[in-house]
């Protein structure tokens, strides 16, 4: 194992790297939480105040949430 | 589609959460659409961000090697775009189900701001004792967008309901409910 020289060898370009990814897929699983707290909320809003637009808001939310988990597969498998 | 309007008069499928069998939606108001304007210009520069970015992020090279490399860069451009998207989303329903919602019978005020937040309030009609509006500002002014203030006689004294078009004819149309209700309890009494 050869020895840490610096702050050069510590901060090295693949190190820079994974940090940046791992900081990213984080911020993606809070993303996960905010967006499964809008599908609830848009249901909230939808029974408070019932409209013929209620499925739209219902499946555009669904879709949303389904987004932020593709998105986070997509970062863990290809990038 | 008059769903999304910011004024709808006597909607037939629209419904809340408490609706009396008797009871029928005279008006529901939002916010002036105008309103909408500062986050929809603020999403439209969000969707335009990674056309700035990008071309620099890529630039960017250690040693001859790319710092972000396409594929990440790839999976973050496709982030922004869901979250530019969930803004948009939240934004939107934000205004469209802040609403004061006016029947034959009450007065419902719904608040909900961020994804975390609801209040709803309500007061019967008798229980109002005045109406007012206002406009101010040049924008209100241009636009004819202002407040509409309920006085009631309940525990929640006042509902207040900021930015709506016309606020003239909203507090007429709420007086002279009050008014006709008062009107028949008098005269069945």
């Amino acid at each position: 194992m050869q020895p840490v020289n610096g702050i050069e060898d510590i901060l090295s370009f693949e190190l820079f790297g994974v940090v940046i990814k791992l900081l990213f897929i984080f911020l993606q699983f809070v993303y996960i939480f905010y967006a499964f707290m809008l599908t609830r909320q848009v249901k909230i809003m939808n029974r408070s105040f019932n409209t013929p637009a209620a499925p739209l808001f219902q499946s555009l939310a669904f879709f949303h949430f389904m987004g932020a988990f593709v998105i986070v597969i997509v970062t863990i498998l290809f990038s | 589609m008059s769903s999304f309007s910011s004024i709808i008069r006597n909607p037939k499928d629209l419904n809340y959460d408490g609706k009396d069998v008797d009871e029928q939606i005279v008006l529901v108001i939002r916010r002036s659409s105008i309103t909408n304007l500062p986050w929809m210009l603020t999403a439209f520069l969000f969707a335009f961000m990674p056309f700035l970015v990008n071309p620099f992020v890529a630039s960017l090279k250690v040693e001859g090697q790319q710092l972000i490399s396409p594929t990440f860069l790839g999976a973050t451009t496709l982030f922004w775009y869901l979250f530019t998207f969930g803004y948009f989303l939240a934004c939107f329903l934000n205004w469209y189900f802040n609403i004061l919602l006016i029947s034959n019978k009450k007065i419902v005020d719904m608040d909900f701001h961020g994804i975390t937040y609801k209040n709803i309030s309500e007061t019967m009609i008798d229980n109002i004792e005045d109406v007012t509006s206002n406009i101010s500002g040049p924008v209100g002014t241009i636009f004819n967008i202002g407040n509409v203030y309920i006085q009631t006689a309940a525990e929640k004294r006042e509902f207040e309901f900021s930015d709506v078009s016309d606020p003239s004819s909203i507090r007429d149309i709420i007086s002279d409910l009050v008014a006709n209700k008062r009107h028949n309890n008098h005269a069945a009494s």
